[in-house]
């Protein structure tokens, strides 16, 4: 079992404290260059000012099934089960979310769960209508009609055969 | 469960903070973020991407940064015939053409443009070159270009990218060489393994995520940057590639006939366009320009006056492509002809006029210029790499200096009035867009002996200290 000197504490934008191993923590690079930075002093609180409560859980939860399954499957098959949970993991997280979750993984600069959520967002674009990813993800067309059309004809195969559902 | 919570703790600056970040709408994501999500796409989606709105669109250039690794694999087929000691691996190479101007016309000197290539060397360094292949060397030279270049001093028009592919030799025996080759089985297989080691042409797709290449005497082959590995094009038909194109979504292969076979982005075999000229001698080329596909078509034409003392043999590869006349001079006289794509109908249609541009045929790169977009390009010509030595030409009545000869030997003209390819220097008034560098792009004068004492020989390329990077949106 980890010792306390072994645990940070991530502060949320509420004030909402977590109290999290290193080797969790560590993932995230923000959180490393910080406590990097005032090494020897005991105070090991991070604040994560502008990421919510909810965003720090998710991040948490990841990367603890993170380094949970890689010290598991040390032999092999680490990526076939991370591959696994990460499905899992996604599948709780609707459309709003995945936007305050790519906000605060990117803040917080944490690239093995930015790429996750990456990935997981451009499913939603891949083969489908530019009507379609506008309304999903309620963007407003702010071009005008004739720069619409001509960004259109201009790669006019992009255009063709794709899904508007 | 080792993230549980300690105690609760109220901040009211950062619940504002916390709500503005909540109410960013998709479209008011940073702009680094946005291009990480788009850089997970494929290229057609990608380009819809850019379609969505403003701030996605201008969060990616249309030109992504290639994600191929530094380091590519080596040989491009376990076919290859490669000695089994040699290692090393091939390298992707990427160059940018810019055209330079005064931004106000000086009243000290005539108006003049510069054609430039900018490439990175292997230590990171820009150098700054002249954009043919084989006067890369001997254009430009750091006495007659200043070191640092501000680009707020000057017009600066990025007009292409090219891309070629490096073979890093990591043996202890040399890489061969383009020697004077004998019949000897040796020297035949040393040739043998340049061919399978020297990439002629690659052309990468317009989002930079595949690259096709040309190889070992007209061998296609493709690499898609996420799985990083070559594959062999194989359409079952034999075909030996000469040039090949990326245009709306597919890729077009000249074959040596100049038949030309289209790919669709899957590369798959789509349909075939049949050649517009038939039993001809010469080179061709694909050319992009603004929206439509050429074929340019150099023909080498027999000499005139056959008789007996004008006895020649045919000589026609990549390399040279001209008639040896049995006393070992040389006659060439090339025509060109250029063929525009008609998309529907799929057939070529000849063209009679470029009307204001001008297209350059490098060998590892095709761009054209419009006189719109410079006052420095004049209009209906082709600029081409020429693979000759004219060697019946006197040069001394010319009164140029030896380095501008070597410059202008290898880089030839064609009018297109007549479509008759000549050197460079035939036509001075062409010869200012790649030398000498114009005067207001002159270093200021340091001290004339270091100047004298230099060795002329030693001068390799011009590296610059400073480059601003253009934007492309």
């Amino acid at each position: 079992m980890a010792s306390t000197d072994d645990k940070v504490i991530l502060k949320s934008s509420e004030g909402e404290c977590f109290e999290v191993d290193m080797a969790v923590a560590s993932h995230l690079q923000i959180v490393k260059s910080v406590l990097e930075d005032c090494e020897g002093s005991s105070d090991k609180v991070v604040s994560l000012f502008i990421v919510e409560a909810k965003y720090v859980a998710m991040i948490i939860e990841y990367y603890k099934n993170y380094v949970e399954l890689k010290e598991k499957h040390e032999e092999g098959g680490f990526e076939e089960k991370l591959k696994e949970f990460e499905k899992q993991f996604l599948e709780q997280i609707d459309k709003k979310e995945l936007k305050g979750l790519v906000m605060a993984v990117n803040y917080l600069n944490a690239p093995a769960l930015f790429d996750v959520v990456c990935t997981a967002i451009a499913k939603h674009i891949e083969n489908k209508s530019v009507e379609y990813v506008r309304e999903y993800f309620g963007i407003v067309n702010d071009f005008t009609a004739e720069e619409e059309a001509q960004i259109r004809e201009e790669h006019r195969w992009a255009y063709d055969g794709v899904n508007d559902d | 469960m080792s993230a549980f919570q300690v105690h609760e703790e109220k901040n009211q600056n950062s619940e504002i903070e916390t709500q503005k970040m909540s109410t960013f709408s998709w479209a008011e994501l940073p702009k680094d973020l946005l291009a990480s999500i788009a850089n997970c796409l494929n290229s057609d989606d990608f380009l819809r991407f850019r379609g969505v709105c403003k701030s996605w669109r201008s969060s990616v250039k249309l030109c992504k940064t290639p994600a191929f690794p530094p380091k590519l694999p080596f040989p491009i087929s376990s076919d290859d015939p490669i000695h089994r000691n040699r290692r090393g691996f091939f390298s992707l190479e990427h160059s940018s053409f810019y055209l330079l101007e005064p931004l106000e016309p000086r009243p000290e000197a005539p108006y003049q443009a510069l054609l430039i290539m900018v490439k990175a060397k292997k230590d990171g360094k820009l150098c700054l070159l002249n954009p043919f292949e084989q006067v890369r060397h001997i254009g430009f030279s750091p006495k007659t270009l200043p070191k640092d270049l501000n680009l707020l001093d000057y017009r600066v028009t990025e007009i292409t990218r090219a891309y070629s592919i490096r073979f890093n030799n990591r043996s202890k025996f040399p890489a061969p060489r383009l020697v004077n080759y004998g019949a000897d089985y040796w020297r035949y297989r040393q040739r043998q393994e340049l061919c399978a080691l020297n990439v002629n042409r690659v052309v990468l797709s317009s989002t930079s995520d595949v690259m096709v290449g040309i190889y070992n005497g007209g061998t296609m082959f493709y690499m898609k940057d996420r799985d990083r590995k070559w594959t062999l094009i194989n359409e079952g038909r034999g075909f030996k590639y000469e040039d090949v194109a990326f245009f709306e979504g597919k890729w077009y292969g000249l074959e040596r006939s100049g038949l030309v076979a289209v790919f669709s982005s899957s590369m798959d075999l789509v349909y075939t366009i049949s050649s517009p000229v038939s039993d001809s001698v010469g080179r061709r080329y694909l050319i992009e320009s603004f929206s439509d596909l050429f074929m340019v078509h150099a023909n080498l034409d027999p000499p005139e006056n056959d008789d007996e003392s004008f006895r020649y043999f045919r000589r026609y590869d990549k390399e040279s492509l001209t008639y040896v006349r049995t006393d070992g001079t040389t006659h060439q006289r090339l025509v060109f002809f250029v063929f525009k794509l008609n998309l529907k109908d799929k057939i070529w249609e000849e063209v009679q006029s470029l009307e204001d541009r001008s297209l350059f045929l490098g060998d590892n790169c095709r761009f054209s210029v419009t006189a719109k977009e410079s006052a420095g390009c004049i209009g209906n010509h082709i600029y081409y790499e020429d693979h000759f030595d004219v060697l019946d030409m006197d040069y001394s009545m010319t009164g140029l200096e030896w380095r501008e000869i070597r410059v202008f030997k290898k880089i030839g003209v064609c009018n297109f009035w007549d479509g008759v390819g000549r050197p460079l220097v035939c036509f001075p008034s062409l010869v200012d867009i790649f030398w000498p560098p114009p005067i207001w792009l002159r270093p200021s004068p340091t001290s004339e002996s270091e100047m004298l004492e230099d060795d002329e020989e030693t001068d390799k390329s011009v590296e610059l200290r400073q480059w601003i990077v253009v934007s492309d949106f």
